[in-house]
């Protein structure tokens, strides 16, 4: 009873390699693992929200993501909301376009974005619509973030 | 005792034998060539093939020589900032290579295109638990440093070595080591010991403002690293704000009060990750321990610890406080062989080889996996550089 | 359940802040295991009146940026301005515990209510701004109503509970020396960040 502890402390010990060792030889394996196990993705203020509708125009399409207001509880009273116009070699000079980004059915604001110099307008028709906040160039498209207020709070 | 003789009268840092030493070398040379070299097949390029051949040599004779020598701690301080410089090579070049520019866009945010690194951890976890997002802008599997791979490394080598990190793995602590390192004397002998406690405040502020603002606070405001990695483009005054900020902190943190205080001053006061890690020595199996009958209370760990974890009340009881990264240097400055390596639950008599050994092994083996590629591929930019005069 | 979580991760610093002023009173009024829970179950009753007042407090501040909507950048910048400075001077300056010992008229009143001296303490400490407070300002704040605010800060302060309950057994007091400093040290850090944050937001209003 009393090497007990002796022998747990160099069996914890030994297990140190075969530890290192599985880390490193199962690397891709483990992290898809843990990823899936824990559920958890990146956060929308980086990444955008998911898509939550695609519109067709043809060559192109501009996808509209959910509006993003995480908070650490509940929700922000202001957000994002953001678009994402693709492909980048298919988009005309000048992208016009109505939004309606709650999918309400009614117009929020309408876009104009020059895809050559990368500078857009809004214009917005619901007062929840702040204005713009930033146009990226992606690697395959254009990503427009309008800045929004929350209905719910 | 077989196969294991004193370095030096009364130094107590046990030695082995050659032929022991290679007992245990020739396993780790199997596995460093496999670690270092992802698996993958032998190099065809011949200066990358001449490259991954000297890192491994340069690796396995450091084994070698801390297996036969009976010193751990300069031997893995070279190994250690070799990786810090290499992790730095490798990654600016293969930074320039893919985006032009070490800057990174605001394309590189939402792409998700921003390799994760261990020090936003602690910032991550609590947001992580209660939103179920990452607040870091990278990708969550299948890419360069993905925020799975890199909690994966973070959680087997916890499990294994605790904070033992700080001091073989981590690949930003070389750099602040190697310029700690530099000088004979230190100019700055003693600090206040309440500094100590910084990385700690640092860690709580750190953690609940990330909470709060869903963002990774010490990756945008503090942290210094960025000044040799990559960094946001200043494209607004905030953003120059944080720039002066970063380079400021790495100046003073890790080039000049390494300088000054031969010490570790970016690990040992201020590091927010370091203080988290220092809760994990409590679960893995080794510690550094003490003998009060052999210590004479010189002082000379307390002086030299590079990260101010040894006081004069520790030493009396015979530990180390919970930010030891078993670096190895107070076993290795001892002059009456008083500290050593322990493994937990035995007793202070208890064999020094077997607990030197079985730490070594996984720590050593870790620090080749992760650190074998960084320098091999660093010095192949270099030798390209020599013959081709570009390192691309 | 996320108030709770809140509370359960950063009660380790609300002990940082209870600690120093609730260990000396246990281990000076000490009389036993059961006088030492009754004193600590006063401090926890003052602290919750603490608490509840603040989640009254997040609330009405809500409120008043929610109503104010022009100003509500200033509103939100001045308020960052002041809890950063009073956060700045806590980690600056040592607290001062109430002695029970001074004033006669003090003595008098503690006599008839002895439980008046551990229940203010708590008080005091529940209304103080410690870091973990900031970030459950932050949130009840967002609560569009009153009873919404106060229950996260009751869900809060039965997590952060969790940590101070363990001091009626008063052990290991020299931990809290350092616990007491990584807090304070912590305040000054977070003090400076919201101090940015306050200033900046104020230069906008003002600018605009």
């Amino acid at each position: 009873m009393r090497r007990l502890p002796a022998v747990l402390g160099y069996a914890l010990a030994a297990l140190a390699l075969p530890i290192v060792l599985a880390t490193f030889v199962g690397l891709s394996s483990w992290e898809t693992a843990l990823v899936r196990a824990t559920g958890v993705r990146v956060s929308p203020w980086f990444t955008g929200g998911e898509v939550a509708a695609t519109v067709s125009h043809g060559p192109y399409e501009t996808r509209i993501h959910e509006p993003v207001f995480q908070a650490l509880f509940g929700e922000r009273r202001e957000g994002f909301v953001q678009l994402v116009v693709a492909p980048a070699d298919s988009l005309p000079e000048v992208v016009d376009e109505a939004v309606d980004y709650d999918l309400d059915g009614s117009v929020d604001f309408r876009l104009r974005l020059d895809t050559a110099t990368d500078s857009a307008e809004i214009d917005a028709t619901d007062p929840r619509v702040i204005g713009l906040q930033s146009v990226t160039r992606l690697d395959d498209g254009v990503a427009v973030r309008v800045a929004v207020r929350n209905a719910r709070r | 005792m077989n196969g294991e003789t004193r370095a030096r009268a009364g130094s107590g840092v046990p030695r082995m034998g050659v032929l022991k030493s290679l007992l245990f070398g020739l396993p780790m040379m199997l596995l460093t060539a496999l670690l270092i070299t992802g698996g993958q097949a032998v190099p065809k390029d011949p200066l990358l093939l001449v490259s991954v051949a000297l890192t491994w040599v340069f690796f396995n004779v450091s084994f070698f020589r801390m297996l036969t020598t009976g010193r751990t701690f300069a031997l893995r301080s070279t190994l250690f900032i070799a990786m810090a410089v290499g992790f730095v090579i490798t990654f600016t070049t293969a930074l320039v290579s893919a985006r032009g520019s070490l800057a990174l866009s605001g394309a590189d945010v939402i792409q998700g295109k921003t390799p994760f690194c261990h020090l936003v951890i602690p910032a991550v976890i609590l947001p992580g638990i209660i939103t179920r997002t990452i607040v870091f802008p990278g990708s969550l599997v299948g890419t360069f440093a993905s925020i799975g791979s890199m909690f994966v490394i973070w959680i087997g080598a916890t499990l294994a070595l605790g904070k033992a990190w700080c001091s073989w793995i981590c690949f930003f602590g070389g750099l602040d080591e190697g310029f700690s390192r530099i000088g004979r004397k230190p100019r700055i002998r003693s600090i206040s010991r309440a500094w100590t406690y910084l990385p700690f405040a640092v860690l709580v502020a750190v953690v609940l403002i990330s909470a709060v603002s869903l963002s990774p606070f010490y990756c945008e405001w503090l942290c210094p690293f960025k000044s040799v990695t990559e960094f946001p483009a200043v494209t607004s005054s905030l953003v120059l704000v944080q720039t002066v900020i970063f380079v400021a902190l790495f100046l003073a943190l890790v080039v000049v009060l390494p300088l000054l205080m031969k010490r570790r001053a970016q690990c040992g006061l201020f590091c927010p990750f370091g203080a988290f890690q220092s809760f994990a020595n409590g679960i893995t199996a080794f510690d550094i321990r003490i003998d009060p009958g052999a210590c004479t209370e010189c002082g000379l760990c307390v002086r030299t610890c590079p990260t101010f974890s040894l006081t004069e009340e520790s030493v009396k009881a015979g530990k180390t406080l919970i930010t030891c990264t078993r670096c190895g240097k107070c076993i290795d400055v001892c002059p009456a062989g008083a500290a050593s390596y322990h493994v937990k639950g035995t007793g202070p008599g208890a064999s020094r080889t077997a607990a030197r050994v079985l730490f070594l092994m996984p720590a050593f083996l870790f620090l080749s996996a992760f650190g074998g590629g960084m320098i091999s591929t660093a010095l192949w930019r270099l030798l390209k550089l020599a013959t081709t005069g570009s390192m691309f | 359940m996320q108030a709770l979580l809140l509370g359960l991760a950063s009660g380790v610093t609300c002990l940082a802040y209870c600690a120093p002023v609730l260990v000396p009173l246990v281990l000076g009024e000490s009389r036993g295991a059961a006088r030492s829970f009754g004193l600590v179950g006063q401090f926890l009753l003052g602290r919750l009146a603490g608490y509840l007042l603040f989640g009254f407090a997040a609330w009405a501040t809500g409120r008043l940026v929610a109503t104010a909507d022009v100003h509500g950048g200033l509103a939100f910048g001045v308020t960052y301005v002041v809890l950063a400075v009073l956060l700045i001077l806590y980690g600056v300056l040592r607290p001062r515990r109430v002695c029970a010992g001074g004033g006669e008229r003090t003595r008098r009143f503690l006599a008839r209510w002895p439980a008046a001296l551990p229940a203010g303490l708590g008080f005091l400490t529940g209304v103080n701004i410690c870091p973990p407070f900031l970030l459950a300002f932050a949130g009840a704040a967002g609560s569009s109503s009153v009873w919404g605010s106060l229950l996260f800060f009751l869900l809060f302060f039965v997590g952060t509970s969790v940590y101070v309950l363990p001091v009626a057994f008063a052990g290991a007091f020299s931990r809290f020396h350092a616990a007491s400093l990584v807090g304070r040290l912590a305040a000054v850090c977070i003090g400076l960040y919201y101090l940015y944050v306050g200033v900046m937001l104020v230069a906008t209003e003002v600018a605009l």
